[in-house]
């Protein structure tokens, strides 16, 4: 999969006839990485993480989204990258993929952005920690470097990571 | 069908949960027909009845879906029920034997089309011996009928062409019995010349196939609700009302049929129609009429049947519709009076109407009696017609023909209209007078709603112009300005027998209001439950366990206010100290103040100072006085008790909404239970109680097949053969039984019988022999552990396997679908007395019980269900076998197990620990200690769900929320047993 369902609906046309991307942009560890705002339920503070046993570390546990039970991943640990205590600027972005919520930690959100998809490189050649399955390409923007990481598959490798079936399209919450 | 697969998958759905409850019937009903005749006695109609008409009612759906297996098994299990419940055939065991079979392949097909939405099964088969049933009958069903009186004989089996004509034949003989038809030898000659024509026959009909299909469902139903509300009228006479019912069921047909386009039904019918007319126009029936009825509705049976596989007519009606019209002019001429003389008249205009060829005034006039219809009135049109009711006007549906051959037709028109206008106000007309030109080459027909407070002799006068036919002049009953689209069939038929009534008033006690309400009292009924999407009902129950989330919330809300509220009592404590040392202080300084009473100055400034400082001092009491926060706090604990009230009242609700008694499940062993003894060769009754027993839909679904697998072994295994129970004294007959109670939250489901018992050495030498146990566990084992054995996957009791049950699956799918719904079951058995298994089942899946406690840093929930007990042991209790921690309980060892070994959630270190708490969790068979670091408490808690990443994890089920939003995982206790083994 190079680009998802969602991230194609959102593509509108830019004066020039251009497809453009509009991303929530996110630090973590030195890089700044994006997804597709529709994919993006909410942001919320970091909050208690009931954790869930016989999990890979990179697997925090559970919080409580009003009612529904989401699982919180840590990227940095699902990327390698090195590990960090959350401070003040730590937050957790909830992801709707194909109507299941999942949650990740972030070291920062930064802005959104609004991207020609011209300016993104599907098959970049720069070195990465993160499985290269996982981004849509890496963009472009007023001299910034944003990995554009697609959801679906991240969220299909975490699932096979912890060794369950692709989850049901509809409902992962009870 | 031109359906979309997804709403194909939806009426498929409906069609499958619908035919599966008749099924459920028809077995029913087909066990105790069983049990009747094998007792010599007669299975009472009304049992033969629902059977038919389930039957009946699958084969309909079936048919409009063009499930053409279902369609072709039905039909023909369907035949032997109607030749049975028609006393043309005896019910035999045979017989019996014969549609149970054709009924479970019949399952099997609904099975394939749940699990594959295709008709797989074979159903040759069960067809063969289904048709072969029915011709070795054939022979005997004219001798036996016969006997059986002329009810029975007058109705003629309607299978198959060839069996229709021969019943035909007894046709004239029944003529010669009617007085009114004078030439009984000619009929038979014309009736067997009809038939010789029958073989060439052609139909003139021009049959519109894309209603075909409907119609003929219709039709079905229709030829069946007459023939039963005819044999009900003939049994008894004075239910007159029965008649109009008739004439409706007729009308029905008839016009159905003008709309298809089946001119050989559309004229029998009509024919018919007109009899009955009579019949209710003077309230009474004719002796012979019934004879005529119902070989009129047999042959538009046979004309169905012929519609049905070939899609065409095959048959001539002339002849029968004359015979009809004849009788039908005998009872007008034998008891017509002046008055009724027109309408009579007017119907035997029609008729003439109807037999000419090519003619289809009455399919026309039903067309157009649609677009006149008084319930199609847009507002302003009510509004005028209510406006002339006030002023006394009467009110005609006039249905007039311009004749095809008459040159002039728009100046017919204009005279017509010019003569209506005249006389009254023309409310509808359709087609509009002006659009009728000279070119129109065929007869126009116009129907009108007419208004007018001239007599209708009058009216009718002005409506005599050369070439124009008054076709049918009606008053309208009044009701007709609150009627709905349904009734006006009924309505256009009451004739000058009904009287106005008030406009908008409520259904009136006439004939057609009392129909009306009947009917509408009968579709109450039908709709007294409706199917809901179980989703639907999910997302309701996880809402409802939402609400309880809040009110928790709420109630830990009232305790904070409460702690607050301590503080500012404590403040109000602080405010009454200062101003006691305030009230001191001032004194105090007055006092030293008047002693040396000359700094004045500094006086004045210290009195203000007081003074400002006193009025704030009051105004700070008296704001904190008044402050009603105890007040406001102790509103939001009662508004928390009664939103808790709600909450709980919602849930209860929504829980019921997905209650269904256990019956459903129940009943279908009467069946197994039948057929299982009968193989094995052993009496064996079943005694179900409680099936009025509710619980949760999803867990009835899932108790089928453990329950199914018990019966099976009690029959198979656990009942001695006939024999053998004799000579151990007890009587021949064994008894299997069900039952199911509430206790609590729990549903109590119990499998018995009073068979041989288990015996818990023999098992476990079977489990010995089968390796599933090792020879020295069995020395350790109680008894009770040794009977649960049964439960372990691979084992089976039987010494001789049956090809019944003992296929080595059985009590190890029961343990896990009863585990799976987190219930339990237990076994109490007695040898030569009999087993008992005792399920316990929680009522919804949804809550449950469960004590919280804490490990390391979570709060954890266990199932209270599973909970034995509480303990506290202390260190120097606890002694270790082969490595695991134990503890006396009661004269058992019970190992202990710490949750961070055996599920790996974070613990805490307890080596220093003097007194440990134990949670004591079972499973039904072993028991087990969790040391925990502190309870908190009881709690009734809602299952959600952990996300599907979570599902291997073992030894939890999902997750549930507490009052303060934390979530507190679940624990398993099955799972935790299996897993510190």
């Amino acid at each position: 999969m190079t680009i998802s369902n969602e991230v194609e609906d959102h593509q509108i046309g830019s004066k020039s006839g251009e497809k453009i991307l509009e991303l929530v942009c996110f630090k973590l560890a030195a890089e700044e990485y994006a997804v597709d705002i529709t994919q993006v339920q909410e942001v919320i503070r970091i909050q208690r993480i009931t954790p869930i046993p016989q999990m890979p570390e990179f697997t925090l546990g559970v919080i409580n989204i009003r009612g529904t039970i989401v699982p919180v991943f840590d990227l940095r640990r699902k990327f390698q990258l090195p590990t960090k205590e959350f401070d003040g600027l730590s937050k957790i972005l909830v992801a709707d993929i194909r109507g299941t919520l999942i949650s990740f930690i972030v070291d920062e959100i930064l802005d959104n952005i609004r991207i020609e998809s011209s300016c993104v490189d599907p098959s970049p050649t720069v070195k990465m920690n993160i499985d290269r399955d996982c981004i849509i390409g890496i963009g472009e923007l007023e001299n910034r470097m944003i990995i554009i990481l697609d959801l679906d598959t991240v969220n299909d490798l975490i699932n096979s990571e912890i060794g369950t079936q692709e989850p049901s399209p509809v409902g992962g919450e009870g | 069908m031109n359906m979309t697969p997804e709403e194909r998958e939806g009426i498929i759905g409906e069609f499958l949960a619908e035919s599966t409850e008749h099924l459920q019937l028809i077995n029913d009903k087909l066990l105790e027909a069983e049990s009747l005749v094998k007792e010599g006695q007669k299975v009472p109609d009304a049992d033969l009845d629902a059977m038919f008409r389930s039957a009946h009612t699958i084969k309909g759906t079936a048919s409009f879906m063009g499930l053409t297996k279902v369609v072709g098994l039905t039909h023909e299990a369907e035949t032997i029920l109607q030749r049975i419940k028609e006393h043309k055939m005896e019910i035999t065991l045979e017989a019996i034997e014969i549609l149970f079979d054709g009924f479970d392949v019949l399952e099997s097909l609904l099975n394939d089309l749940k699990d594959s939405n295709q008709e797989l099964t074979d159903i040759e088969e069960s067809v063969k011996r289904i048709k072969a049933l029915l011709e070795g009958d054939a022979v005997a069903p004219v001798a036996s009928s016969e006997t059986k009186g002329e009810t029975e004989s007058t109705l003629p089996p309607v299978e198959s062409t060839e069996k229709q004509e021969a019943s035909q034949e007894p046709l004239p003989a029944k003529s010669v019995e009617m007085p009114e038809v004078s030439s009984a030898k000619e009929e038979e000659t014309n009736i067997s010349e009809a038939e010789i024509k029958n073989a060439t026959y052609i139909s003139k009909s021009n049959i519109n196939e894309k209603y075909l299909q409907q119609y003929l469902v219709e039709l079905e139903q229709n030829i069946e609700d007459f023939n039963a509300q005819l044999l009900n009228l003939e049994e008894d006479n004075s239910k007159v009302d029965l008649i109009n019912n008739l004439f409706r069921i007729m009308h029905t047909i008839k016009g159905s049929a003008g709309i298809v386009g089946v001119l050989e039904i559309q004229s029998l019918a009509h024919s018919m129609e007109n009899i009955l007319g009579v019949c209710r126009e003077k309230g009474k029936t004719y002796e012979n009429m019934f004879t005529l009825l119902f070989m009129g509705i047999d042959v538009i049976k046979e004309l169905y049947d012929s519609l049905k596989t070939t899609q065409t007519v095959n048959k001539d009606v002339t002849q029968l519709c004359k015979e009809l019209e004849k009788y039908y002019k005998e009872i007008i001429n034998e008891n017509s009076s002046p008055d009724k003389q027109d309408v009579l008249v007017k119907n035997e205009e029609a008729s003439a109407a109807m037999t000419e060829p090519g003619l289809s005034t009455d399919q026309d006039i039903k067309r157009i009696s649609t677009t006149i219809d008084i319930s199609q009135f847009s507002k302003e049109e009510r509004k005028s017609a209510e406006d002339l009711y006030k002023e006394g006007d009467q009110f005609y549906q006039i249905f007039i023909q311009i004749e095809g051959s008459c040159p002039t037709k728009s100046m017919k028109a204009f005279l017509l209209e010019e003569h209506l206008r005249k006389l009254g106000t023309i409310l509808k007309i359709s087609p509009l007078f002006e659009s009728i030109s000279d070119e129109m080459n065929s007869e126009i027909l116009i129907g009108i709603v007419y208004a007018s407070k001239e007599k209708d002799d009058k009216i009718k006068s002005s409506l005599s112009v050369e070439g124009v036919n008054l076709l049918s002049f009606d008053l309208m009953a009044d009701e007709l300005f609150s009627s709905t689209p349904e009734k006006k069939e009924s309505d256009t038929m009451i004739k000058e027998n009904s009287k106005p009534v008030e406009v908008g008033a409520a259904v009136q006690q006439t004939d057609v209001g009392k129909e009306v309400a009947a009917r509408a009292k009968t579709s109450s009924v039908e709709i007294s439950t409706i199917r809901i999407d179980s989703q639907k009902l999910d997302k309701l129950m996880n809402l409802s366990g939402e609400l309880v989330i809040v009110r928790a919330q709420y109630a830990r809300l009232v305790t904070l206010f409460n702690d607050s509220l301590t503080e500012q009592k404590e403040l109000l404590r602080i405010l009454s100290d200062i101003r006691t040392k305030y009230e001191t202080f001032t004194g105090e300084y007055k006092r030293i103040a008047s002693r040396n009473g000359n700094k004045r100055k500094q006086d004045e400034k210290m009195n203000e100072l007081m003074e400002s400082l006193s009025s704030r001092l009051a105004y700070l009491e008296m704001t904190t006085a008044k402050s009603n926060v105890m007040g406001h706090i102790h509103t939001l604990d009662e508004t928390t008790i009664s939103l808790g009230k709600l909450s709980s009242d919602i849930q209860t609700g929504v829980m019921q909404t997905r209650m269904m008694p256990i019956e459903g499940v129940f009943t279908r062993f009467k069946r197994i239970v039948r057929d299982i003894a009968k193989q094995v060769e052993k009496d064996v009754s079943l005694e179900i109680e409680g099936e009025d027993t509710e619980l949760d839909k999803k867990i009835v679904d899932s108790l089928g097949d453990p329950l199914t697998h018990m019966i099976r072994n009690a029959v198979d295994h656990g009942i001695e053969d006939p024999e053998t129970r004799v000579k151990k004294g007890k009587v021949r007959n064994g008894t299997v039984y069900l039952k199911a109670s509430h206790q609590g939250n729990n549903i109590c489901i119990e499998v018995g019988d009073d068979g041989k018992g288990l015996d818990p050495v023999a098992i476990a030498q079977s489990a010995l022999k089968k390796g599933i146990i090792a020879e020295d566990q069995i020395d350790k084992m109680t008894e009770k552990e040794k009977l649960n054995l049964v439960f372990m996957p691979g084992f089976s009791t039987a010494a001789q396997v049956t090809g019944l049950s003992g296929r080595g699956v059985g009590m190890d799918v029961v343990k896990s679908m009863i585990t799976s719904v987190n219930g339990v079951v237990d076994i109490e058995t007695e040898v030569d007395k009999g087993t008992r298994f005792l399920m316990k089942i929680p009522l919804t899946l949804a809550i449950i019980q469960a004590l919280l406690v804490v490990v390391g840093a979570e709060t954890y929930a266990i199932p209270l269900e599973s909970v034995t007990e509480i303990i506290k042991t202390r260190d120097e209790d606890i002694y270790s076998i082969d490595g695991n921690d134990t503890v006396k309980l009661r004269d058992h060892a019970l190992s202990l197990v710490e949750l961070e070994k055996v599920i790996k959630i974070k613990g805490t270190d307890r080596s220093q620990q003097k007194e440990l708490k134990v949670v004591v969790i079972s499973d039904g068979e072993s028991q087990i200690g969790v040391a925990v670091d502190s309870l908190i408490g009881e709690e009734e808690i809602v299952i959600k769900s952990l996300s599907n990443h979570f599902t291997e994890v073992k030894g939890v089920t999902g997750a549930s929320i507490l009052g303060d939003g934390t979530i507190a995982l679940i624990l398993d206790p099955v799972a935790i047993i299996q897993e510190s083994r």
